[in-house]
């Protein structure tokens, strides 16, 4: 991947895209370059705010950006999720994600039993 | 026409006996609480028939169409151990991934550890199929957020694996 295979790339990469106003950035640049200011605007989020997302997607080797005049533009970077390595990491959110409701499931039916089951 | 492999582990630690763990694998009630998706805006059709030889579906139509297919086959079951299936994904008509699928668990000091491995064959580029990405990104950290924060878990979730 463009972002290179070593771990704190990775690292970086994840970090970048564990968030979901993040993730919302890559949507809307994976629909075309744009300005900070109309990467801000969906989630009323200030521009500084926006800054700092932007410079943790940049960071993560996922996009680039280019100041022309006054106006910084980003723009996803080419190639950037490598298709096995996003793959994998979809794969591996969803089943975190069911895999916390197993929890939560076994926590709960340990807690009823604790309480309720007189065992 | 492309085939691209891809390995991954996922290693969780649950405060619970393997036996409850399994249970929550086999139950057909419990296996869908925690993985088969809900939504209200796809009729979803999910059976698990848990034993070996036996399947697992989970089929999502829109508008009488189906748009996403999980369909998984049990190939090896050792009771409270371990847990080893085959599934496919379909996307409409696409036939994204087929994969094998590895459960194992063992008594740790606070519980059970689970080990899930996957090792799977990403068909033909579909993988990257925007929609599928989108699905797949949002899902997880919406159903850990609600976890997280002790809220009613909302399952848009279009489909499972």
């Amino acid at each position: 991947m463009a972002a290179g295979n070593d771990t704190a790339s990775l690292d970086r990469m994840f970090h970048a895209l564990a968030d979901p106003q993040r993730r919302g950035m890559i949507d809307q640049l994976s629909r075309g370059a744009a300005s900070v200011k109309a990467l801000a605007a969906p989630y009323g989020m200030g521009l500084p705010s926006a800054v700092k997302h932007l410079k943790v997607l940049e960071d993560g080797g996922l996009v680039v950006s280019e100041k022309t005049g006054r106006v910084r533009t980003y723009r996803i970077r080419a190639n950037a999720l490598d298709r096995v390595e996003a793959w994998i990491a979809e794969r591996k959110r969803q089943l975190e994600g069911q895999f916390d409701m197993l929890e939560a499931y076994l926590v709960a039916a340990r807690d009823k039993q604790k309480n309720g089951g007189g065992q | 026409m492309t085939e691209k492999h891809a390995s991954f582990e996922i290693e969780r630690l649950f405060p619970a006996r393997p036996e409850q763990v399994f249970a929550a694998w086999s139950d057909p009630a419990i296996k869908a609480s925690w993985s088969s998706c809900h939504t209200d805006t796809m009729e979803v059709e999910y059976g698990l028939d848990f034993r070996v030889g036996g399947s697992e579906h989970n089929r999502a139509r829109r508008n009488g169409a189906d748009a996403f297919i999980y369909e998984a086959r049990f190939l090896d079951i050792v009771e409270n151990t371990r847990i080893v299936y085959a599934y496919d994904m379909r996307v409409g008509t696409a036939r994204v991934s087929v994969s094998l699928v590895t459960v194992s668990l063992a008594p740790s000091p606070t519980g059970t550890r689970m080990l899930y491995t996957e090792q799977a064959v990403l068909l033909d580029g579909h993988e990257t199929s925007l929609e599928q990405r989108r699905l797949g990104t949002e899902e997880g950290f919406d159903r850990l957020a609600a976890v997280v924060e002790g809220k009613p878990v909302v399952w848009e979730t279009k489909w499972q694996g």
